[in-house]
């Protein structure tokens, strides 16, 4: 009978695998949104679980311990990967004028016509329009700035505060706040005009 | 209350921000508290702009969507399409017997 894994041991991988490898996939997968990239994150977990079975002593679930080696190597990602990204994409991106405003004249700063936000209805008690708003939300993280797309993850599917993601990955609490604009900003645009004015596209 | 009135009145006319600026702070105010000041000005400013105010909604209501599906796929009891394929299930377990 294999109820429960002998605390402080991970005597039987295979266990182990069968239990909670689909569960950590998804975490990741949500979070990387790169299939490849999830499968390695996933293998690593497990072998680090391995190597560090000992200092388990059943403080927690191991649910609970193996997605947080996860997530530990999901925000390394992150950070190696903010690094590695040129500053220059991230100015460009930011410096770029905000084209959804009006800027001259007396109407500087209004929305401009054709910008406008439109009405959502939404109903997400809905389980297949939640279903529907992620696979758009994917689409439209892929479309904008990758190092952006991680910030937006980090702050709203990790759940990480501000400092922690300034802390964690290395960006200044400025530049974060420009860069968490941003991101709604376009996303919010990019889920209008291809999820609910299908028929509209511009 | 009619000095406290219009010491608030002018301090609010002294501050009315665009609908840029609306759209940043409402951003800003999803990470941390805002300084009342803004906080009243963007709800001022929403009472009478319909597109800030969708705006301010639709950016709560991609927070709201994007926490229902974490939860959903957090629920390790849910049988979903996302999994691993049991060829990499299965090299997993052999590189961990190793």
């Amino acid at each position: 009978m294999r109820n429960s894994i002998p605390k402080g041991g991970m005597s039987d991988p295979e266990f182990w695998v069968d239990k909670y490898a689909d569960y950590l996939y998804r975490y990741a997968l949500t979070r990387l949104r790169e299939k490849r990239l999830a499968e390695d994150m996933v293998q690593e977990t497990f072998l680090a679980a391995l190597k560090s079975q000992d200092s388990f002593a059943g403080q927690s679930s191991e649910k609970t311990w193996l997605v947080g080696i996860l997530k530990n190597k999901i925000i390394d990602h992150f950070r190696k990967s903010h690094r590695e990204i040129s500053t220059e994409d991230i100015e460009t991106f930011q410096s770029a004028g905000d084209e959804d405003f009006e800027t001259g004249g007396n109407n500087t700063g209004q929305w401009k016509i054709n910008k406008r936000p439109v009405d959502w209805m939404i109903d997400s008690s809905n389980p297949a329009e939640i279903n529907e708003f992620w696979k758009f939300l994917e689409i439209c993280l892929s479309r904008i700035p990758k190092q952006i797309a991680d910030i937006f993850i980090l702050r709203e599917i990790e759940g990480l505060e501000n400092k922690e993601i300034c802390n964690e990955i290395g960006v200044n609490p400025t530049n974060l706040r420009v860069m968490l604009h941003r991101a709604r900003k376009q996303l919010r645009r990019c889920l209008e005009v291809n999820w609910i004015d299908k028929d509209d596209k511009e | 209350m009619k000095k406290i009135k219009s010491i608030f009145k002018a301090n609010m006319m002294s501050y009315m921000p665009s609908c840029e600026e609306v759209t940043r702070l409402k951003s800003d105010s999803m990470d941390s508290g805002l300084p009342l000041r803004q906080s009243l000005a963007i709800k001022f400013h929403m009472l009478f702009c319909q597109w800030c105010r969708k705006y301010g909604k639709q950016l709560d209501m991609i927070r709201d969507a994007t926490r229902k599906f974490k939860a959903k796929i957090n629920n390790i009891d849910n049988k979903p399409s996302i999994a691993l394929s049991p060829n990499i299930k299965d090299r997993l377990k052999n590189l961990l017997k190793e």
